[in-house]
């Protein structure tokens, strides 16, 4: 019956809402979310950038402190020398000792020949060195420059202190990357000879890790770098799982930078662990050749670790928010819904049963309290639903059962109709048949009539053909003459004799056109010769009683396709039953014309006419008419009735119109074929 | 052979009419046989000496038809002028009858006059044959 099991393709309330309103809120609220995240992020990495920025004046600073305390240390020395304080330059090795930053210096004269030295060995003075010596000299103020030596030239003066520059763990890779020095050369002039020349102090920067130590305690985490040629030299930068990277290259992009002469920012990954945020930028020497860099940096490993965090944060509020809105959802849509549902289990349970019964009346009591105007509406249009559905099943029982009782009766009534009906079959059949038996008779009859007809007016013949013979023969004298009176009588016997005799024949030609047996023979002729033929057929009659003929021939009247003989019948006989109801001294007149595919021959007499009655029936076989005056004349015969079928035989018309006492209007019309 | 001692043979069942022709025909001075029945006109005809016949259709024994064209096929009455003077005159039994050798078709009732015109015309031309053949003959 009902399908129950349908596919849960449509959705419920709960799940329109989820779908509809509390998903998209989800995504908005992560969406916010990560938005307010960027934008922390990029607030931090400003910071961050802040910092090292910071931290790289620091390192500056710090690298610039050697070049203040080492010149303000010499200029000092120059100064005791010039005023005689210190005797002889001489002197000096023992006061430039305790200058612990001075890793190495000379004493030269005004053309840069080294006087005194540190250096074990006395080699001369570097080139560049030699350069700055006679600058500062010849100039007469410090100089201040950063070179690069090799390591052979610093083990040449001092092979502990070129011990020293050697940086550890660069191994394989590359042992030319020299040694980082920083270089004060002072003018002096002494006081009792004269003697001129500079006293220069060098510090070597490998493996120094001041700089750093100074930035690693203003700023926390951070780390500080010497490079030469991308090759770390100095410097506090380490990892947990690597104790330094000092004596390993710097990243390429960082190289290529500083060769350029530019400050390097970025971010730069150490192995496969840290990340750092780096500024660098690079240390030129006396020339101002690019020969090393100076970095300092911040891991940003700390700052990675907090955008996953956040990232798990994140997806979890979302989590959490969105779980919590299923819930609040699922809970305030049940509450919906439930109402919904239960009205609709009331109203399976209702479709379901055969009947509305006092049960369901109960369930509606039962029903979940309404959350919603709508709902309660809905509950109250299904309760009021059902109490109706109750009371009309309840009305439709009782029906039912009236009906029952009643629908016996009607089976009983119904039965009594089958078997009249069946009776009345019978009798139909009955009379049926007896009405085809009495059509059949009638039929039979019918023929039979004609035939009888036909055969006694052939019998009426012969002795009419003794009647009018004799007749004739008594008044034609072959009897000898006959007295006048004799004569005359005999004469009426023979009138009356052939009139009978044209009864006979009319009555003959009505029964075969009555059985179709009478057949045309058509022949094209010319209406006029009939016209005439037939008056010459009653002129005689016209003479005895003095009516006048008059005719309005139409010259030029189309030929037609007729039987003559018949149609000369049909205008003998309106011709001779107008001589016969015309008065003496009347007139007759013959009129033919044609019209449109017809030719009208128009008979009119004088005479005494028909009354408008009658006119009706003038065509009808055995009509006899009441006016006395017809019955004189024998009435009319069958004369106009054979001539209406034989006209309506050619497919034309008759047609008969009078006045009483002022004549009579016949009217033939024939088609042309 | 004058015309006005012709024989004429009238085969008339009807006893009146028989009378009427017989007097008609008298007056007119033929001499007249009658006949009731087509049998007893066929023998008649063939034995005796008859120039002309008047016939009816409807006749006991055998009908005019049958007489007619017996009369036709027998040598001695082929060539003597037929008359039928009868009641059934539609145009079929008129057809039918010349088809059996007759000359002239009249109805009943019969005009006397007419039948007397027709009877001496009819006459006179076979007497006008027979003249020409007498004439050739010699």
């Amino acid at each position: 019956m009902f399908r129950r099991k349908r596919p849960r393709e449509l959705s419920s309330i709960q799940q329109l809402w989820l779908t509809s309103f509390s998903l998209p809120l989800v995504l908005l609220f992560i969406l916010f979310i990560t938005f307010v995240t960027v934008i922390m992020f990029r607030r931090a990495d400003r910071n961050i950038a802040n910092l090292l920025g910071r931290a790289q004046t620091i390192a500056w600073t710090e690298y610039d402190r050697f070049f203040s305390r080492g010149t303000s240390s010499l200029t000092l020395l120059a100064t005791s020398l010039g005023k005689g304080v210190v005797s002889d330059y001489r002197a000096l090795p023992t006061v430039l000792t305790e200058y612990p930053i001075m890793d190495l210096w000379f004493i030269t004269d005004s053309r840069g020949r080294v006087l005194l030295s540190s250096a074990e060995n006395q080699a001369p003075l570097l080139d560049s060195l030699t350069e700055s010596t006679r600058a500062a000299w010849q100039e007469g103020k410090t100089f201040n420059s950063t070179e690069v030596v090799t390591l052979d030239l610093l083990r040449s003066y001092n092979p502990l202190l070129a011990e020293r520059a050697v940086v550890e763990q660069v191994g394989e890779l590359s042992r030319s990357y020299g040694a980082l020095i920083q270089v004060v050369a002072v003018p002096y002039r002494q006081g009792s000879d004269g003697t001129s020349g500079a006293i220069v102090g060098v510090h070597l920067l490998n493996n120094d890790n001041s700089i750093a130590a100074q930035i690693a305690a203003k700023i926390p985490d951070s780390f500080s770098t010497l490079s030469v040629g991308g090759i770390r030299v100095a410097g506090n930068l380490s990892s947990p799982h690597v104790p330094t990277y000092v004596g390993q290259q710097q990243t390429p992009d960082l190289i290529s930078t500083i060769q350029q002469g530019k400050r390097f920012y970025g971010r730069v990954r150490l192995g496969n662990e840290l990340d750092h945020l780096v500024v660098s930028d690079p240390i030129r020497d006396s020339n101002g050749r690019v020969i090393g860099a100076i970095t300092t940096g911040h891991p940003s490993d700390g700052l990675a670790s907090l955008k996953e965090d956040t990232v798990v944060y994140i997806i979890l509020s979302a989590l959490l928010c969105w779980s919590a809105v299923f819930v609040v959802s699922s809970l305030a849509s049940r509450r919906w819904a439930d109402p919904i549902s239960a009205l609709a289990k009331l109203a399976r349970q209702i479709y379901e049963a055969d009947d509305v019964s006092p049960q369901h009346l109960t369930l509606l009591k039962g029903l979940p309290p309404a959350m919603t105007r709508e709902i309660e509406n809905l509950q109250l249009c299904v309760s009021r639903m059902t109490i109706s559905l109750f009371e009309k099943n309840e009305e439709a029982q009782r029906l039912v059962k009236e009906l029952g009782v009643e629908r016996n009766e009607l089976e009983r009534l119904a039965q009594q109709l089958q078997e009249a009906n069946a009776t009345l079959e019978a009798r139909v059949e009955e009379k049926t048949m007896e009405l085809r038996n009495a059509m059949l008779d009638l039929v039979a009859s019918n023929n039979l009539k004609s035939k009888l007809l036909a055969n006694t007016s052939h019998e009426l013949r012969t002795p009419l053909n003794s009647i009018i013979g004799f007749s004739e023969m008594l008044t034609g004298g072959f009897y000898g003459e006959l007295p006048g009176p004799q004569r005359d009588r005999v004469q009426i016997i023979a009138e009356n004799a052939r009139y009978l005799l044209k009864l006979i024949n009319d009555l003959l030609d009505v029964s075969m056109v009555e059985q179709g047996k009478l057949t045309l023979e058509l022949q094209v002729v010319d209406l006029t010769d009939l016209v005439t033929s037939a008056l010459q057929l009653i002129r005689h009659d016209c003479d005895m009683n003095q009516i006048q003929i008059t005719t309005e021939l139409e010259p030029d009247l189309p030929a037609v396709s007729v039987d003559p003989t018949r149609i000369k019948q049909v205008l003998y006989n309106v011709l001779s039953n107008a001589v016969k109801f015309t008065e003496r001294d009347g007139e007759i007149t013959v009129q033919t014309m044609a019209s449109a595919g017809e030719v009208t021959v128009v008979v009119r007499d004088t005479g005494i006419g028909v009354n408008e009655r009658d006119q009706l029936y003038v065509f009808d076989e055995f009509y006899q008419a009441e006016n006395t005056s017809y019955r004189k004349q024998a009435g009319f015969g069958l004369g106009l009735p054979l001539s209406k079928k034989l006209v309506e035989l050619h497919g034309g018309r008759i047609g008969l119109k009078s006045i009483l006492g002022k004549g009579t209007t016949i009217t033939v019309t024939i088609p042309i074929k | 052979m004058e015309s006005r001692n012709a024989t004429i043979l009238v085969v008339e069942d009807d006893r009146h009419s028989a009378t009427l022709l017989t007097d008609l025909l008298t007056a007119h001075g033929y001499r007249v046989l009658c006949e009731a029945s087509g049998l007893a006109a066929v023998e008649r005809a063939r034995e005796a000496v008859v120039d002309l016949v008047i016939l009816d259709l409807r006749l006991p024994e055998q009908n005019g038809f049958v007489v007619a064209e017996t009369m036709r096929r027998n040598p001695a009455t082929i060539g003597l002028p037929i008359i039928v003077v009868s009641a059934y005159n539609d145009r079929q039994n008129r057809l039918r009858a010349y088809r059996s050798g007759v000359n002239v078709v009249l109805s009943k009732p019969v005009d006397t006059a007419e039948l007397a015109l027709i009877v001496g015309n009819l006459l006179s031309l076979v007497q006008n044959q027979q003249d020409r053949r007498l004439r050739s003959g010699d």
